[in-house]
């Protein structure tokens, strides 16, 4: 069932591109009825195919061609069944009925995978205080975050307390930080895409001043590092008050 | 804003630094987009080099300072392709480009107008973008692990050299036939024999070996940039493949075998019909509607994006450039835009007078509004015949024996039309800057030739058909624009990942944004007085140094079909009708992406699908935290590597042409 709505969107797409390479060539009869009627049709491409002398081939009629009675006479001769025009006619359409399934189609399988992902996302918010939640990373981050501020008198002066600093933002950055953007559904299903966008905004501040501490550690520009701890920090709270529950 | 603060950032070195290799690359890349159709992106190059003159040489480099270099740099090489695209088409229809002409003036003007707006306009959507949506903007990331290499630790960077490395191997027999070296294509008849087209100097026709019908095509690029940008996209790359797939695989075979195309297409012709005939109309509509949705569904995203534009000052409100410089910026590049329209709606689109049939010049004093369009007269009774004794039907007679169909605008005076042509073209440069930086963002590819396509058609539509120079001339100011609007976006997110100051890189950025368009546009210019002088066309097939402008020639085929009334608008419409409804469901990019591949080249599809593919397959077995800390940092060597060897291998090309 899990493929369903995949597999319906696909066909789907396929039918309806399948479908528009008709609307241009409609089938030789209904282009026949169109001239009688006084419509006015020009070849949009060259049209059926006749043998010359030395074997070299070429069409009956070329692009631009003006359809009239005779043309369609002899192009039908030549064994052509259906012509590319220049004008677009529902009436000649002769697949516009799979355009139309087709769109059906992709309505459904939209609102299929809608509803697979508010399945999936209902059954992943039942886990809010597990150690996989939002709310749980914020707080590893926020722990992290104070540990390094409180040390950074301590690893200023050691020889390799930048470099400490960079692999313990580096090991942040891969693990809760990710654990948030990795949240997304979660966060919609709670908050709304409202309240989904005003939390990765205020985020998003507080973890670019958690990326700039690391480059700054990578430069050895301890002040800097210290400067944008105490930053993110101080946007952390806006953070916390702003996720969904 | 501290500019200057202990910790190095914005510094007149990397500015500088960054403005002169931005020239440089700018024109080295301008000259081989003119003869192979398409340019490499900058912001990898620069950031290589910002390391290794900040950090290397002058020693003291950041990386924030080398961020803002290759900001600047790319922002000064990116405006290329936007040229490349669409002015040489005024070359190929005829029109003369040269110092004294106005019309260059007015393009390069047009040029500078969109690199501005194309900045401003997509700022306010940095937040929506990158800190709301997450695009992952490959290439960008890629630049980030080239910035962060220093503290990276040494394997990890051990590894980026090797990508590297293994890419500037992999891509040196792609380049070495441009130096009359042998390449792939040597191999290959080696392999299978003299005149072969299996494995060629830059693809490999794995259908042909395996015995797959020339309807269907499955060759790949030797690109291992697509590779690497595959790669760093990752599983959502698939959507790109499927929609080459759906062109490539089902479309055009399905057509060709239902006896849907003419009779007289061979095999070997089928996808090249189908392309024209459907897929590329069909893709560029997906891309429309699927935008289209995307832009709907993210309204709570961009509506929170433009609260930060207005936020007060305080740690969120600083960051971002605001509303005043935006709104000022906007306002110019406005101005501009209706300044050039007025001035090419005002020249005529007659070579010869319609009573006397005399030669008249573009300077001609005696001029009337017609249709829309500025007729020029010999002389004074001419265009008083033309007014009193001529019938409105000998008029209009007139105008279409030289194919100049009236648009919709016609009954509007010149001032008129052309505010509602500037403003008309702005609101499309936004819109199409918001596709464009998503595409980049989700895939790393750009569709700029649908852009430029889209763009001439709707000013021609406006217009009228014979208004060509003016379409080209709002075609080349949304390409700079939108080329600049997805580099814009890249840079950010490089920013983002390093910890940069948006509104640093935002300032910067549009101090340099002018340099490009002049740089690029007296290329062109330079490139095509020098065929001339030796005595060939300017450009186009038979240019003496095989400047070609194969996408120029694509969007002249496109302008002669919509003045021939060839354009199949219908399909155009109802790929965006598919596009709209595939956005519904849970990825509203979705139309986005599959239109996006319907009508790019294949070829670099398919390779760049490789890549999506190794993503996976590498994530499954080893995990997403050995690929996240050892594959995309491959990867972005890979991307870096095709990108400095290329860069060389086009500036040599360029030095002995100049030489020659």
């Amino acid at each position: 069932m899990k493929w369903l709505a995949p597999l319906l969107l696909a066909l789907s797409l396929a039918a309806g591109t399948i479908a528009c390479m008709t609307a241009y060539s409609p089938w030789l009869d209904a282009v026949e009825r169109a001239v009688a009627a006084g419509e006015e049709l020009e070849l949009g491409a060259p049209s059926g195919r006749s043998v010359g002398a030395g074997g070299s081939i070429a069409p009956v009629a070329t692009a631009g061609a003006r359809l009239t009675p005779e043309l369609v006479a002899t192009l039908r001769r030549a064994g052509v069944e259906r012509v590319r025009v220049r004008q677009f006619s529902f009436a000649r359409w002769s697949h516009g009925w799979m355009f139309a399934t087709s769109a059906a189609g992709l309505v459904l399988g939209a609102v299929l995978v809608r509803r697979e992902m508010r399945a999936r996302v209902k059954a992943s918010s039942g886990e809010a205080g597990s150690a996989n939640s939002p709310a749980a990373a914020l707080a590893c981050v926020r722990q992290s975050l104070r540990k390094l501020d409180a040390e950074m008198p301590t690893l200023r002066e050691a020889d390799d307390g930048m470099r400490r600093v960079t692999s313990e933002l580096g090991e942040l950055q891969a693990t809760h930080l990710d654990t948030v953007l990795q949240s997304r559904e979660r966060i919609i299903a709670a908050g709304g895409l409202g309240g989904f966008a005003a939390f990765m905004s205020a985020y998003s501040v507080m973890e670019r001043q958690i990326n700039r501490a690391w480059s700054a550690a990578a430069d050895d520009a301890a002040d800097e590092v210290a400067d944008c701890l105490k930053r993110a920090l101080a946007l952390l709270d806006e953070v916390e008050r702003l996720l969904p529950q | 804003m501290t500019w200057h603060s202990a910790y190095r950032e914005v510094t007149p070195a990397a500015i500088v630094l960054a403005v002169l290799i931005g020239i440089v690359m700018n024109a080295a890349i301008t000259y081989a987009g003119l003869k192979i159709g398409f340019t490499i992106g900058g912001s990898a190059i620069a950031a290589v080099l910002g390391f290794g003159i900040l950090r290397g040489i002058l020693r003291r480099g950041s990386v924030l300072e080398t961020n803002i270099f290759q900001t600047v740099a790319s922002a000064v090489n990116t405006s290329n392709s936007g040229v490349i695209f669409t002015v040489p088409v005024l070359i190929l229809l005829g029109h003369s480009l040269t110092w004294m002409s106005g019309d260059f003036w007015l393009v390069t003007i047009a040029c500078i107008a969109g690199a501005v707006l194309g900045t401003v306009f997509i700022i306010p959507l940095r937040k929506q973008m990158i800190d709301i949506e997450r695009l992952r903007f490959p290439t960008a990331m890629g630049v980030a692990v080239i910035l962060k290499a220093p503290g990276a630790g040494v394997k990890r960077s051990l590894v980026l050299v090797a990508g590297i490395v293994v890419s500037a191997l992999l891509f040196l027999p792609v380049g070495l036939p441009q130096l009359g070296f042998p390449g792939y294509g040597a191999l290959g008849n080696a392999i299978f024999g003299a005149g072969q087209a299996i494995f060629t100097d830059t693809t490999i026709d794995v259908g042909r070996v395996i015995g797959i019908p020339p309807q269907a095509q499955v060759v790949f690029a030797l690109a291992p940039f697509a590779l690497g940008a595959g790669f760093i996209t990752g599983r959502p790359g698939l959507f790109v493949l499927a929609g080459g797939v759906l062109a490539y695989w089902i479309l055009a075979p399905l057509a060709f075998s239902l006896g849907w195309m003419p009779e007289t297409t061979t095999a070997a012709g089928a996808t090249g019909y189908a392309f024209t005939a459907f897929n590329r109309p069909l893709g560029i509509g997906l891309l429309l509607g699927g935008a289209l949705m995307g832009v709907l569904i993210s309204l709570p995203s961009i509506r929170e994006a433009f609260k930060g534009l207005f936020a007060s000052k305080g740690a969120r409100g600083r960051d971002e450039l605001g509303f005043k410089p935006i709104a000022i910026a906007g306002v110019v590049g406005l101005v501009l835009l209706f300044l050039a329209a007025t001035y090419v709606g005002s020249e005529p689109i007659n070579k010869t007078c319609p009573v006397t049939g005399e030669s008249v010049g573009l300077a001609s004093p005696d001029t009337r509004d017609f249709g829309g369009y500025t007729v020029a007269f010999s002389g004074a009774e001419a265009a008083a015949t033309w007014e009193t004794r001529k019938t409105e039907a000998d008029r209009v007679s007139y105008l279409e024996s030289i194919n100049a169909k009236p648009g919709l605008l016609a009954g509007l005076p010149l001032w008129l039309r052309s505010a509602i042509i500037a403003l008309i073209g702005a609101l499309w440069i936004w819109f199409a800057g918001i596709i464009i930086a998503q595409c980049t963002g989700m895939t790393d590819w750009s569709p700029i030739s649908g852009m430029a396509l889209l763009t001439v058609v709707l000013i021609l539509f406006l217009a009228g058909s014979a208004a060509v120079v003016g379409a080209v001339m709002i075609g080349a100011a949304l390409c700079v624009a939108v080329t600049l609007a997805a580099d814009m976006m890249a840079d950010l997110r490089t920013g983002h990942l390093v910890g940069a100051i948006p509104r640093r890189q935002q300032v910067t950025e549009i101090s340099v944004v002018a340099i490009g368009p002049v740089v690029a546009m007296l290329v062109v210019l330079i490139i095509a007085q020098a065929n001339m002088a030796q005595g060939g066309p300017a450009l186009g097939p038979g240019a003496p140094n095989g400047a070609i402008a194969p996408q120029a020639q694509a969007l002249q085929a496109v302008i002669i079909g919509v003045q021939g009334g060839q354009m199949p608008y219908a399909l155009y419409g109802f790929g965006a009708f598919l596009g709209a409804l595939l956005g519904l469901g849970a990825f509203s990019g979705l139309g986005v992406l599959i239109g996006l591949s319907m009508y790019l080249p294949f070829i670099y599809i398919a390779t760049y699908g490789i890549g999506c593919v190794a993503n996976m397959l590498v994530t499954h077995f080893k995990g997403r935290r050995w690929c996240e800390d050892w594959g995309i940092p491959f990867a972005a060597g890979m991307i870096v590597g095709e990108s400095i060897l290329a860069l060389v291998i086009n500036i040599v090309v360029l030095a002995k042409a100049g030489g020659g």
